[in-house]
C-alpha cells in the first residue's frame, strides 16, 4: 500500500525532467531543423541583398518588399486574393450542396460516395491537371461535341475558365469533408422539427442547416482559401501562364530570375496572408462557438 | 374522466381509410379514426405497431398509400407539413442547438413573419405557460431534460395549432420526472385548449393523461375508447393482455347462449359465468377475461378451489398464484383485505375463488 503511494509520488512530482526531454528530443529537432530554421533562414533572406549570381550578400534592407509594391508584381498578389477568394466560394458551394446530397442518402450509400471524392484525391495533383487539358482541350470531347454541331476550333486551354474548373476539381474535396463532417452530426429531426414549423426548403437550409454547418464551412474555407494561393501548376498548365498566382511568382523569381531575396519576401507576404486569413477564420470559429454557449 | 365530450364536439382530426404500405408490408391497416376537438387523445401501442407511422402521415412527414386526413374538416391529404395547422413534439425534443430558449420558442412566429412586438408577447406567454419565463437567454444544452422538454411544448403550441403531436416526449424522463410532468402536460393541455395526440407505448401515461385512448398492435387499430373502458371493457385479447395485468382464458362459447351472462365450459375447472363482449359472435372459440383484481379469496365458502402457489408482497397489495384446475390463475388483493380477512395465508393453502360474471368479459381469441 505504502510503497504503491510512494511509486504514484515518484511518478507525479519526481519524475527525472531529464529523461522526459531525452525523449522529446526528435521531435523539437524536426521541428527546428525542417520548419523553424528554413522559415527563419527564407525571413532573413527577404530582408537580404542579391548579388549577380543568384547568391545572397549580406545586408538589411526593405527594398525586396517594397518593389513587390510595383505593379507588375502587385498586380498578382491581387489577382491570386481574388481568385483564391473566387475559387473558395465557388469550392464552398458546390461543396455544401454535394455534401447535403451525401448526408441526405441512406448510410450505407454515404460510405460510397465519399470514396467517389476521395479516390481523385488519392491521385496525383498533375495527372489530374492533364486529365483536365484533354477534357477542355482541341482534341477533347467537348470540342468533338461542337465540332458536329459545326463550331470548329474550340479549346478552353489555355483560359480562366479552366483555371478555376481545375482549382474546384482540386480542392472540392477538401472543401467536402470538413462541411460532410459538421452536417452528418446534425439531427435528422431537426429539418423535420423546421419544416413542422413552418419552413420551406430554403427557409430549413436558412435557418437550421447551414448556421449549424457553420464551424464546418469556415473550415472548409480555410483548407480551400490558404492552398489556392500557392498553387503553381494550374495557372501554368490550364490558364497558359498569362496570370501568374503568388505561387507562380515564388518559382518564378527562385529559378528563372535567380533573385533569392525577392522570392523570400514574396514567400513571406504569402506566408502573412495565410497567417491573416486564419485569424479571420479563428475569430469567426470563436465569435460562433460563444454564441453557441452564452 | 372527460369521457362524456359531447356528440356535438367537432372533430380536430378525422381519419378516413388511412393506410401505409412499405415495400409489400402493411404497416398500418386502412383505419377509420375521429379525434375531437380540444380532446387529449392518446395512440397507445407497443413498439412496431404502426403508431409512429399514423401519426407521421397525419403530421404530413409521411404520405399515406391510401385514404384521407381531415384538419378540422379540410382534406390535408396533399398539403405539405409546414402548411398543415398542426405541431409536433419530438422524442427528442429537436430544439435548435444554435438559438436561445426563446428564439426557439418563437421560431414558428418569425418563420411565419408576425409582427416582432406580437411575436415576443405570445413567446413570452408560451414561456410563462411551461414556467420557463427566466430561462430565455440559454441555450438547449444548457437546460436540464424536462426544461428541454418544457421549451419543446412551448415551441409547439405558441402559434397556437389546431393539433399538437407528441411523439413518446417522456421516454428519456426519469420515472420521478415522468410522473410530474404527465399532470403538466395535462394541465397545459387544459389551460391551451389544443387537441393533443399523445403517441406512447406506456399504458400508464396513456391512462393516466388521456380522453380517449386508440390501442394499436400490428398496424390494427383494436380498440378506442375512455381509459376506464378500455381497463375494463377491453374488445379484444390483445386490449386486455397489454393494458394492466390480466388472465386469459381459452373458452368455447356454446351453441345458443342468449343474453348478457352466459355461462361456459371450461377445462380442467368447471363452468364458469361471464358476460359476452360487444364482438364476439356465438359458437366462436372467445378468450375469458379477468382482471386479477376483481377476483375474490376466501377462505371457504362459494367458488372455484385453488392452491396457493405464490404469494408476493407489493406493498399496496399482494400478488397471487393459484393453481386452478391445472392452469395457474393471478389473482391480487389489497393488503387490508389480506390482514383482515386472510390472516396467516401462505403458500399451499387451498382458497375459494369467485368473481361476478360481470366482471368476466369473454371476447374474440
Amino acid at each position: 500500500m505504502t510503497s504503491t503511494t510512494r511509486a504514484i509520488q515518484l511518478g507525479r512530482k519526481e519524475r527525472p525532467k531529464r529523461g522526459s526531454l531525452l525523449l522529446l528530443v526528435p521531435g523539437i529537432a524536426s521541428v527546428v531543423l525542417l520548419g523553424i530554421l528554413p522559415l527563419f533562414i527564407v525571413a532573413r533572406n527577404s530582408f537580404a541583398v542579391a548579388d549577380n549570381y543568384g547568391g545572397i550578400t549580406d545586408g538589411l534592407t526593405f527594398d525586396n518588399y517594397a518593389k513587390l509594391l510595383d505593379p507588375v508584381y502587385s498586380k498578382t498578389l491581387f489577382y491570386s486574393l481574388g481568385l483564391g477568394v473566387l475559387n473558395t466560394v465557388v469550392c464552398l458551394v458546390v461543396g455544401y450542396i454535394t455534401s447535403y446530397y451525401i448526408v441526405s442518402r441512406p448510410p450505407n450509400r454515404q460510405g460510397f460516395l465519399l470514396l467517389l471524392v476521395i479516390i481523385p484525391f488519392w491521385t496525383d495533383f498533375l495527372v489530374r491537371t492533364f486529365a483536365w487539358i484533354t477534357i477542355l482541350g482541341s482534341g477533347g470531347p467537348i470540342a468533338g461535341v461542337l465540332g458536329v454541331f459545326g463550331v470548329a476550333g474550340f479549346s478552353l486551354i489555355p483560359s480562366n475558365v479552366a483555371v478555376v474548373l481545375g482549382l474546384l476539381y482540386s480542392f472540392l474535396p477538401t472543401a467536402i469533408f470538413p462541411i460532410y463532417a459538421s452536417m452528418r452530426s446534425i439531427d435528422p429531426s431537426l429539418k423535420e422539427a423546421a419544416t413542422d414549423l413552418g419552413c420551406g426548403w430554403w427557409g430549413v437550409h436558412r435557418r437550421v442547416i447551414l448556421p449549424l454547418t457553420g464551424p464546418g464551412i469556415l473550415g472548409a474555407a480555410l483548407l480551400t482559401f490558404i492552398p489556392t494561393m500557392g498553387v503553381f501548376v494550374i495557372p501554368v498548365l490550364l490558364g497558359g501562364g498569362k496570370d501568374p498566382l503568388v505561387g507562380n511568382l515564388i518559382v518564378t523569381l527562385y529559378t528563372e530570375f535567380r533573385n533569392q531575396p525577392m522570392g523570400a519576401a514574396a514567400s513571406m507576404v504569402l506566408l502573412l496572408l495565410m497567417l491573416i486569413s486564419m485569424v479571420l477564420v479563428g475569430l469567426g470559429l470563436k465569435r460562433s462557438s460563444a454564441k453557441k454557449g452564452a | 374522466m372527460n369521457t362524456q365530450t359531447t356528440s356535438t364536439a367537432a372533430s380536430a382530426v378525422e381519419i378516413q381509410g388511412l393506410s401505409k404500405e412499405f415495400a409489400g408490408h402493411l404497416a398500418v391497416h386502412p383505419l377509420d379514426l375521429e379525434i375531437r376537438e380540444n380532446e387529449f387523445f392518446s395512440i397507445l401501442g407497443p413498439s412496431g405497431c404502426g403508431k409512429t407511422t399514423l401519426m407521421r402521415m397525419i403530421t404530413g412527414f409521411e404520405t399515406p398509400s391510401a385514404g384521407r386526413v381531415l384538419l378540422g374538416g379540410e382534406d390535408v391529404t396533399g398539403v405539405p407539413t409546414r402548411n398543415r395547422d398542426l405541431n409536433m413534439l419530438f422524442q427528442s425534443y429537436a430544439l435548435f442547438p444554435h438559438l436561445t430558449v426563446f428564439e426557439n420558442v418563437a421560431f414558428e412566429l418569425r418563420v411565419r413573419r408576425v409582427a416582432k412586438s406580437e411575436a415576443n408577447r405570445r413567446t413570452r406567454e408560451a414561456l410563462e405557460l411551461v414556467k420557463l419565463g427566466h430561462l430565455g437567454d440559454r441555450k438547449p444544452d444548457q437546460l436540464s431534460g424536462g426544461q428541454r422538454q418544457r421549451v419543446a411544448l412551448a415551441r409547439a403550441v405558441v402559434s397556437g395549432p389546431k393539433v399538437v403531436l407528441l411523439d413518446e416526449p417522456l421516454g428519456a424522463l426519469d420515472q420521478q420526472l415522468r410522473k410530474e410532468m404527465q399532470y403538466e402536460l395535462k394541465r397545459m393541455q387544459r389551460e391551451v385548449g389544443i387537441t393533443f395526440i399523445y403517441v406512447t407505448h406506456d399504458q400508464e401515461e396513456a391512462l393516466t393523461m388521456s380522453d380517449r385512448i386508440a390501442v394499436m398492435s400490428e398496424g390494427v387499430v383494436q380498440q378506442v375508447a375512455g381509459p376506464e373502458d378500455i381497463y375494463n371493457k377491453p374488445e379484444t385479447r390483445f386490449v386486455a393482455g397489454f393494458i394492466g395485468s390480466c388472465n386469459l382464458l381459452d373458452v368455447t362459447v356454446p351453441e345458443g347462449v342468449e343474453g348478457d351472462v352466459v355461462t361456459v365450459p371450461l377445462d380442467g375447472i368447471g363452468a364458469v359465468r361471464g358476460v359476452l363482449g360487444e364482438t364476439v359472435t356465438h359458437e366462436r372459440t372467445g378468450t375469458l377475461l379477468l382482471r386479477p383484481e376483481r377476483i375474490e379469496v376466501h377462505r371457504d365458502g362459494d367458488g372455484i378451489e385453488g392452491t396457493v402457489e405464490t404469494l408476493t408482497f407489493l406493498g399496496e397489495e399482494w400478488h397471487l398464484h393459484l393453481s386452478v384446475g391445472g392452469r395457474l390463475i393471478k389473482a391480487s388483493l389489497s393488503s387490508l383485505v389480506k390482514e383482515r380477512d386472510l390472516p396467516g395465508l401462505a403458500t399451499g393453502d387451498t382458497l375459494r375463488l369467485s368473481w361476478r360474471p360481470q366482471d368476466a368479459r369473454i371476447v374474440v381469441r
